[in-house]
């Protein structure tokens, strides 16, 4: 009987490494990430090259050494990559925040989706690249649930998608970055905090409500054009703390708490920009509370006054 | 001799036993589509057809005939996509009204309009490429986190008291998301694009629609109906208004904190018992809607 059961073992053993959960998730370690044949086209070491659509989980921290790898590349369509949790871990570290913030040399990625459409990555997080925490380049995609942080790029990068529930913090450029094509994009709920650019920035069409953002060096949010803007807190950022950008105009901001930012509260671009039911206040750093050619649809209230420019 | 029996048995047990399911979920994949046999009236091949219970996607499921369903509902069931794809056999070119996904009706990728049941629950996943809608579904449902593109009819159907959270729906051959029957659906956090016809239509009675964007469909892109509400949500380069109210019951409808640009339409058409405050627009309001306070211009 011993001896069936160490063959039984044994056979389990071989079982394991198919890298299939009972919920037929292909599970990735990072023994995995080592070996290769996680997919077709994954060769031994980072990347790990996800050419299949499906569904894909961490099984444990993946660790990446080097400084130019990517932790996981997708190169087709339709994938989603959950973190299980876990992490992707570069090697890069950053001091410092917002615009001092100082993070090492590197050009990978954690994920990598540059040609990739409707991808999902969620729960975990993805820290110490030399670029991008997570990139994707299609449309339609997703980040939920998402942390990322010390990346020598920005946090999180999405081509048009939704970005719900992350946290965006002390990266080498913007946090949460809804690229300007080709689709527009939802942000709420997250928080973007000391990174060295923008916390958020969106393109045309953005919703941005229900999110906080920090001590960045940049803008606290900054939009586009046709965005609405709505329900944020944007407090102690070294640029503004909503910023409607150059050329862009028609946004909609109410109803945010915009405190020491040391630009403005809120910097609009034309009269089609509309602020409304927002509570600004500066410090001795600040440069104002309003600034650009927006229109005061009333209630703000400014320094403790409801008049404000 | 028996003794030799043990290992093998006891190998194939384990493996079917991890076919079979995860964790108390059924599993539904390929394979075990072809065969039949997910619930006790699903037969052999497509569509899948559930009669209830908590069931999670093993693999994506490729459906090649136009005619067929992907998966057939028909109780009351909560479905996780688990990241996965049912895919059709139908793709789309262009984006708006220039959207063309061939012609002709077929499958639905997952049918769960049948009038007995409600809420169904999906989430996670993608559905594209079938010949008539991605996904209908009855009184009381929710949908979260799917995304739904390329099929040649609506992207999603939902009837009254419907929740709609995180849902993606773009270059569909009608409307992204569809709900005009019956009342109380909630819509928030979500993205229409490129879809033919309107982005989200759901002109019936009592609807919140919240924090989405709709950008480039082929008409306005956002619809309301009676006593409903649009808040803060973004409607940008459609082909027709941003947001346009419907329907001459009475009842409130309130429209606030829109950013609404570059539509080929007014920013809002509204009919009358339509409030509105605190919205942008760049091509103006139209229709007798009443400012209840500021709006630009």
């Amino acid at each position: 009987v011993r001896r069936e059961l160490g063959v039984l073992l044994t056979a389990l053993a071989l079982l394991a490494p198919s890298a299939r959960a009972g919920d037929g998730v292909v599970l990735i370690s990072q023994a995995d990430a080592i070996a290769g044949g996680v997919t077709a086209s994954d060769t031994p070491g980072f990347p790990v090259t996800l050419d299949t659509p499906g569904s894909y989980r961490l099984a444990g921290d993946l660790t990446v050494a080097s400084t130019t790898a990517d932790g996981i590349e997708i190169t087709v369509d339709d994938v989603t990559v959950d973190l299980g949790g876990f992490a992707i871990q570069g090697p890069i570290t950053c001091t410092g925040q917002g615009s001092a913030l100082s993070c090492g040399a590197g050009s990978g990625r954690g994920v990598d989706a540059t040609g990739a459409a409707r991808i999902t990555v969620r729960n975990g997080s993805v820290r110490g690249f030399g670029s991008d925490g997570v990139y994707v380049g299609g449309a339609d995609s997703r980040a939920v649930g998402l942390t990322a942080e010390e990346n020598g790029g920005s946090g999180i990068v999405l081509s048009g998608g939704i970005v719900r529930d992350c946290t965006a913090s002390r990266n080498g450029s913007a946090g949460i970055v809804p690229a300007n094509a080709p689709a527009p994009s939802v942000v709420v709920g997250s928080t973007a905090v000391g990174n060295k650019s923008d916390g958020i920035r969106g393109n045309v069409g953005a919703v941005v409500m229900g999110n906080s953002a920090a001590r960045n060096g940049g803008a606290g949010i900054a939009v586009f054009s046709g965005s609405s803007v709505h329900r944020n807190a944007s407090h102690e950022n070294e640029g503004d703390g909503i910023l409607v950008q150059s050329f862009a105009s028609t946004t909609s901001i109410t109803l945010n708490s915009l405190v020491d930012n040391d630009g403005y509260g809120i910097q609009t671009q034309t009269s089609a920009d509309a602020y409304g039911y927002n509570v600004i206040s500066t410090d001795v750093s600040s440069t104002g509370t309003v600034a650009g050619s927006g229109t005061n649809l009333g209630n703000n209230f400014c320094d403790g006054s409801t008049t404000c420019p | 001799m028996m003794r030799r029996c043990v290992v093998p048995a006891l190998l194939l047990w384990l493996l079917a036993a991890g076919a079979a399911s995860a964790g108390d979920r059924i599993e539904i994949n390929h394979a075990r589509a072809l065969a039949g046999g997910i619930s006790p009236s699903d037969t052999l091949g497509y569509p899948v057809t559930l009669s209830g219970g908590s069931y999670v996607l093993t693999s994506n499921l490729s459906v090649t005939d136009e005619a067929v369903d992907g998966i057939v509902v028909s109780g009351p069931v909560s479905l996780d996509l688990n990241g996965f794809t049912i895919a059709g056999p139908v793709t789309c070119t262009g984006s708006g009204a220039g959207l063309d996904c061939g012609s002709g009706s077929g499958g639905v990728g997952i049918d769960a309009d049948n009038g007995a049941y409600g809420g169904v629950i999906v989430r996670n996943g993608t559905v594209r490429g079938f010949a008539s809608q991605g996904i209908v579904l009855d009184e009381g449902c929710r949908i979260e986190d799917v995304t739904v593109v390329e099929n040649r009819s609506a992207g999603v159907v939902v009837r009254p008291n419907c929740v709609v959270v995180g849902v993606i729906a773009a270059r569909n051959g009608t409307q992204g998301l569809l709900a005009t029957t019956g009342e109380g659906v909630v819509i928030r956090d979500s993205l229409v694009r490129g879809n033919k016809s309107y982005g989200i239509l759901a002109n019936s009675l009592a609807t919140s629609v919240e924090a989405c964007t709709a950008q480039g469909n082929g008409n306005a892109g956002i619809e309301i109906g009676p006593a409903s509400i649009a808040n803060y949500n973004a409607s940008a380069q459609n082909s027709g208004a941003g947001i346009s109210t419907a329907g001459t019951a009475v009842g409130t409808t309130l429209i606030k904190g829109n950013a609404l640009y570059g539509n080929s339409g007014a920013g809002l058409q509204m009919v009358s018992f339509t409030g509105y405050v605190l919205n942008s627009s760049s091509t103006g309001y139209a229709g007798s809607g009443v400012a209840l306070g500021s709006n630009q211009p």
